[in-house]
């Protein structure tokens, strides 16, 4: 009988082991649904009462968008914020209208219509505010208030679209085109991808390294400490400790304010691909190297996020968290892009 | 004899002028204790509750960092000055004293997401 007992309790051994290694954390199910629940999408765009949609307004905005003609240096706003390149330009600096390069990197456009804060050291409020600013910024495309509505208000192929967004209009004003090319771009969403998937119930679509990462994300590492909510960003202004020279957000704000110095608004980690080049100033190439960075790569200084806590991963964990973030743009469904349009 | 008379007159006078300076100091005490509230707002995460309370101009603000990540709130008066609390480490309370009556603007220099108004009443 004791025989039997033992060798039931060998037998048991196996299955297990194999059972807790098909588990992926020390969390209670209740924890891990309340904690996926903070990733999940909204079900519709956000328009402020100011400038609500309307499609017309968004198929003006697109053509604005689009248009080289509004540049003095023959660009777009395209050419920096390529659909192709996740609306943004792939380029650790990107290149400006008279070849020089600049020290940031191009934002995505996508979920702009969530944003509190715009560019990275937050000067501008709202879209409106912001979507001008490219266009007459000499080093981008380069075109002065006065000869940007000159030159709109030349063009026939503008008459149609703007009556349609706005009635019969005598001239086509600057508060047009902010409100016609700021609804356009609250317009561009990140489409589901297998993250959304996963937090909707489909416990099959992030393999059990990648919700193991995902625990680390939220866990030992902090990451969500920043890179919070379904858009994997606070909005925040954070200094993470590298060692550009450029102070961000310090220069819009009071020199007391220690902790804007060197802060630089949070990106989003939707549709992060694998390639980099990565945070602000494109120089960190590989998320490998992100990681070292946040575990002891920081530049300790009095403006330093206390978001930025020292921590050390194991390997497993490390690489768990590697393949959750190299998971982020999986599997982009065509189409899941558009989504509601209002409050 | 008349001596004593004179010191008890002396010593009633100077009660009577302590009684006199004092009484209006300990109204006017009594109507600053009064005004001078103190209030709590809480943030969370990303937010800053709601005042469910009246605000008077001297009245004390206390901000309850209840989140789990800092925050640095600033107030923003009507005039356009500013006060900055500096960073509230989780856990952790910072208070200021309402300088001015008006709309005051509560705003996180870390989360610009989180706004917050005050509505000012003068002193009474």
């Amino acid at each position: 009988m004791r025989w039997l007992w033992l060798t039931a309790f060998f037998v048991c051994i196996p299955s297990s082991a194999h059972r807790l290694a098909d588990t992926i954390a020390p969390m209670d199910a209740e924890s891990l649904a309340a904690l996926k629940k903070k990733y999940q999408r909204p079900e519709a765009i956000p328009f402020p009462s100011d400038n609500p949609y309307s499609r017309a307004k968004e198929e003006l905005g697109r053509k604005l968008f689009f248009d080289a003609r509004l540049s003095r240096a023959g660009r777009s706003c395209a050419s920096c914020h390529d659909p192709g390149k996740r609306w943004s330009d792939g380029l650790a600096q990107p290149v400006g209208s008279h070849e020089q390069e600049f020290p940031r990197k191009t934002p995505t456009l996508l979920n702009s219509a969530w944003l509190s804060a715009l560019m990275w050291d937050g000067r501008a409020d709202t879209l409106e505010q912001q979507s001008v600013m490219p266009i007459i910024a000499p080093h981008e495309m380069d075109m002065p208030v006065v000869q940007l509505l000159e030159r709109i208000n030349g063009l026939e192929d503008y008459r149609a679209p703007v009556t349609r967004a706005y009635g019969k209009v005598e001239t086509i004003t600057i508060t047009h085109i902010k409100q016609a090319l700021a609804t356009f771009e609250r317009t561009l969403v990140s489409p589901i991808t297998d993250l959304d998937r996963w937090v909707e119930g489909d416990a099959g679509a992030l393999s059990l390294d990648e919700q193991r990462g995902f625990l680390v994300y939220n866990g030992r590492a902090q990451c969500a400490a920043c890179h919070s909510t379904w858009r994997l960003t606070d909005d925040g202004f954070h200094d993470i400790g590298l060692a550009s020279a450029d102070r961000g957000r310090a220069a819009y704000t009071p020199p007391q304010v220690v902790g804007m110095q060197h802060a630089f608004k949070t990106p989003t980690l939707r549709e992060l691909n694998d390639r980099g080049p990565y945070m602000h100033d494109g120089s960190i190439s590989s998320l490998a190297d992100i990681i070292e960075h946040y575990e002891n790569g920081a530049i300790a200084r009095p403006s330093l996020s206390p978001e930025m806590k020292p921590f050390t991963l194991t390997d497993k964990e490390r690489s768990d968290l590697l393949a959750f973030l190299r998971a982020l743009g999986r599997n982009p469904a065509p189409g899941s892009e558009h989504m509601t349009k209002g409050e | 004899m008349k001596h004593d008379s004179n010191r008890r007159k002396v010593t009633a006078i100077m009660a009577f002028g302590a009684l006199a300076c004092a009484a209006p100091m300990l109204f006017v005490s009594r109507i600053a204790g009064a005004a001078a509230a103190e209030h709590v707002l809480t943030l969370n995460h990303h937010e800053l509750s709601e005042p469910d309370f009246n605000t008077t101009v001297g009245d004390r603000i206390r901000i309850v960092n209840g989140a789990d990540i800092a925050h640095s709130i600033y107030i923003t008066y009507e005039d356009g000055r500013i006060v900055s609390l500096d960073t509230q480490l989780p856990g952790t309370d910072k208070t200021f004293v309402v300088e001015s009556a008006g709309t005051v603007l509560l705003r996180c220099w870390i989360h610009p997401v989180i706004r917050q108004a005050l509505v000012v009443a003068p002193a009474k």
